[in-house]
């Protein structure tokens, strides 16, 4: 048990203030990933509106003066464990963890925190049909807590309230993730390769790009896969369907190399059972792929109008969503990149996600009248006004 | 780190600083005698290799030094698979990362699977049996070792 005390700002700290400290047991090793990609488009928001963020990367094994295997841009990034966190202040505490680690209830209890939920570990089990019950319970006691929830969909907040969560934490409020701009937008797109991205996890159903290409209308069609974690089910659907050289696991995808593979593919596949935002559509769009996925969940709210939608999570709904994909003319699919775009743009960049965090930051932190995070922002104004054209 | 590390596995090291790689060998079948293994007493020695298995290639750019003292005495087969466990930045989508997967025969007889959580990777070749159940330890082509 480690002593509350210990964990309260130090004597010291008021040399280290910042607007805002964000705070993740996610990435101590650099791995970035999903949870990765938010943080780092979060990172370059809060940049563009004039914060000082320290990012801190928890880990209990750091050694005093460790390296950050990593930067993000503009910020300052701390490695090191919970207790080192008391050499630095701020109004507010924001936290994005997975990763159980019992002493940080207490310092939601200490300071003023805020956590996004990037997932509900509670539906994750559920989808994947895993058991995740320790996870599970630890997440449902860090939202008890938290001053503050946030999660990333209307979908996201509807499934917190029927897990029963408004009574572990009422306080909750919806900040879709945002992405920052990278990567060529090019439209329209061809019809030959088609990409899935993301875990390889039963929750997303990567199997279903696979075995559509043994559909007639995709029979010059190919299927690149980018995510972590093969299977013994992914080995022998290939090797069952005779799809080994039609399909190409890319691995777990990073930097240049994921930029690679969207500039490659002519359409995302994002048949998830479950998905609270859907990130990697959303990336897609930003570089002009069309996106075939359920209308449903998170997809549907980061999407607007401008996907290939069928009605359930089925394999046929999938198929039929994909027919009329590759079916489309040349014009439909470059109006609806288009248009998806323009949406993106309009509602989904890392400023728009930063601007809603700013406020309730400012809330947070009691408003200008108490000196918090918009004073801050008043002493310095940059523009925060995101504008990207196609 | 190119090496498969997770839980149940064996402790793997990375000698530095990356050696130039072979050409690459064809598939399918790659034989084992196209990457040439070492036994250094104790220590199993993978030198970098690229294997060929359609489309793509799959690289292991360093010299990998494993400590077989670390590991129980049995009979282990050194797998060459797909890492899924590697953030990769390579932005030529025809090369991907492999890695070393040592699995040990179960009691049934059969062998551990790189595919099974948590190791999650891809089996690309059968690379040798290594037996270290009695000092010396010996390598064998996998041909070559029949069930026991």
């Amino acid at each position: 048990m480690t002593d509350p005390a210990a964990m309260k700002p130090g004597p010291d700290a008021d040399q280290h203030a910042f607007d805002v400290i964000q705070l993740t047991n996610e990435l101590p090793t650099g791995k970035l990933g999903g949870v990765g990609t938010v943080i780092d488009g979060l990172a370059s928001g809060l940049r563009k509106l004039g914060l000082s963020v320290l990012w801190f990367l928890v880990d209990e094994a750091a050694e005093p003066g460790r390296t950050t295997p990593f930067s993000l841009e503009g910020a300052m990034v701390e490695v090191g464990t919970l207790a080192d966190l008391r050499r630095f202040s701020a109004p507010v505490l924001h936290i994005h963890c997975y990763e159980p680690h019992q002493r940080l209830l207490e310092l939601c209890r200490e300071r003023p925190s805020l956590y996004t939920i990037h997932s509900l570990l509670n539906w994750e089990a559920r989808s994947n049909d895993i058991d995740l019950t320790p996870s599970i319970r630890w997440q449902e006691a860090l939202i008890g807590a938290a001053a503050r929830v946030v999660v990333i969909s209307e979908a996201e907040r509807s499934a917190y309230s029927a897990l029963g969560y408004l009574d572990l934490n009422p306080n909750v409020s919806v900040v879709p993730n945002g992405v920052r701009r990278a990567g060529t937008f090019r439209s329209p797109r061809g019809t030959a390769t088609i990409g899935f991205c993301g875990r390889l996890v039963p929750r997303k159903r990567p199997e279903y790009p696979q075995l559509i290409l043994k559909d007639p209308h995709f029979g010059a069609c190919r299927t690149l896969i980018a995510g972590r974690g093969f299977s013994q089910y992914a080995r022998d659907l290939l090797a069952r369907e005779r799809l080994d050289s039609r399909v190409d696991y890319l691995g777990w995808c990073a930097g240049p190399r994921l930029e690679a593979f969207y500039e490659q593919i002519d359409v995302l596949a994002v048949p998830s059972v479950y998905e609270p935002f859907g990130l990697a559509a959303l990336e897609a769009v930003a570089r002009g792929i069309p996106v075939v996925c359920p209308g449903s969940g998170g997809l549907i709210e980061a999407l607007g109008d401008h996907a290939y939608y069928y009605k359930d999570t089925s394999y046929e709904g999938f198929q039929s969503a994909m027919i009329r994909w590759i079916r489309s003319s040349e014009t439909e699919r470059d109006a609806r990149a288009k248009a998806a775009f323009r949406h993106y743009n309009q509602n989904f960049t890392e400023v728009h996600m930063a601007q809603s965090y700013v406020r309730i930051y400012a809330e947070m932190a009691g408003g200008p009248a108490s000196g918090g995070i918009s004073s801050i922002r008043q002493r310095n104004p940059k523009s925060s006004n995101p504008s990207f054209g196609v | 780190m190119q090496a498969m590390r997770r839980p149940g596995s064996t402790d793997i090291t990375l000698s530095a600083p990356t050696l130039p790689l072979p050409a690459p060998s064809a598939s399918p079948g790659i034989s084992s005698s196209q990457i040439a293994l070492v036994l250094e007493r104790h220590t199993l020695v993978i030198p970098p290799f690229q294997l060929k298995r359609g489309r793509p290639t799959f690289l292991h750019r360093t010299e990998l030094r494993i400590d077989l003292h670390t590991i129980e005495p049995d009979l282990y087969r050194v797998h060459a698979v797909q890492d899924f466990w590697s953030e990769d930045d390579n932005p030529d989508l025809t090369q991907c990362i492999a890695g070393i997967f040592l699995a040990r025969r179960r009691e049934i007889g059969t062998w551990e699977e790189p595919e099974r959580w948590p190791t999650e990777c891809r089996l690309l070749a059968v690379l040798a049996i290594v037996d270290t159940r009695a000092s010396p330890y010996r390598l064998a082509p996998p041909a070559a070792w029949h069930r026991e």
